[in-house]
C-alpha cells in the first residue's frame, strides 16, 4: 500500500503542459526539482490501433544534479502515474533507458512500483526487444477497466518509429 | 520479477530506427539533467 503521506506534493507545470504533452514536477526536501512528463505515444504502435492513440509515454528526471538518496521520490513517481491514470483514463507506456546498460534493471524498478500501488486497480505488462546487439525493455501500465489492454504491446510498430 | 517477461526478436535494422528514437529522447535528457538545457518550470495547480 501506498504511503500517500510520505510523498512530496506535485504540481503542474503550466510552462509544458500543452495538447498532447503533460508535464508535472516536484521539489524534493533538498531543493532538487524533478520533471515528470507525459506525451503521447501513438507513434510507437500501428496507425491502424485506434484505441493506441490515447497511449503515453512516460519521463522523469531531475533537473541538475540527482538528490540524496530519498524514498519519497519514488514513492512520489508512483503516486503522480496512478494519479495520471486515473484522472485520463489514459494507458502509460515506459521505454526504459538502455544507454547505460541497465535497461532491464529499470524494468524491474516500475516491477516493483507496480507492486506497491496495483492493488488489483491496474494491469502491467513488458516485453523485451531483442536485437543481435541490445535488448529494449518495454511496459506498459493501465486501469484494470481498460478492455484493450492485452491488445497493446502486439500492435507497437518498430519498424517506422522515428 | 513476479513473471518471465516475453521476449520478441527483431533484426538491428528494423530496431535501428527505435533505438534513434530512444537516444534523442535520452541525449534531451542527459541535457537538462547536466543543464545545458533549462526547462521552464512554471507552477501550476497542485496535481496529487
Amino acid at each position: 500500500m501506498l504511503d500517500l503521506l510520505n510523498t512530496y506534493e506535485v504540481f503542474i507545470n503550466e510552462g509544458a503542459t500543452k495538447n498532447d504533452d503533460f508535464e508535472y514536477f516536484f521539489t524534493t526536501d533538498f531543493d532538487v526539482t524533478y520533471i515528470l512528463g507525459f506525451s503521447n505515444a501513438s507513434y510507437l504502435f500501428k496507425t491502424e490501433c485506434l484505441e493506441c492513440g490515447n497511449i503515453y509515454g512516460f519521463r522523469f528526471y531531475p533537473l541538475g544534479k540527482k538528490s540524496k538518496r530519498d524514498p519519497k521520490i519514488n514513492l512520489t513517481i508512483i503516486k503522480t502515474i496512478q494519479k495520471f491514470i486515473d484522472q485520463y483514463n489514459f494507458p502509460i507506456i515506459y521505454v526504459c533507458d538502455i544507454s547505460s546498460g541497465e535497461g532491464l534493471g529499470r524494468l524491474h524498478l516500475f516491477d516493483r512500483w507496480f507492486q506497491l500501488f496495483s492493488n488489483g486497480n491496474y494491469l502491467k505488462n513488458q516485453q523485451v526487444f531483442q536485437t543481435p546487439f541490445q535488448k529494449i525493455p518495454i511496459g506498459i501500465i493501465s486501469s484494470s477497466s481498460d478492455s484493450n489492454f492485452n491488445r497493446y504491446l502486439d500492435e507497437i510498430d518498430y519498424t517506422w518509429m522515428g | 520479477m513476479n513473471k518471465e517477461v516475453k521476449t520478441v526478436k527483431i533484426s538491428a535494422a528494423d530496431a535501428k530506427p527505435f533505438i534513434e528514437a530512444i537516444s534523442k529522447k535520452q541525449d534531451y535528457k542527459n541535457k537538462v539533467v547536466s543543464g545545458e538545457v533549462k526547462v521552464n518550470v512554471v507552477k501550476g495547480a497542485r496535481f496529487a
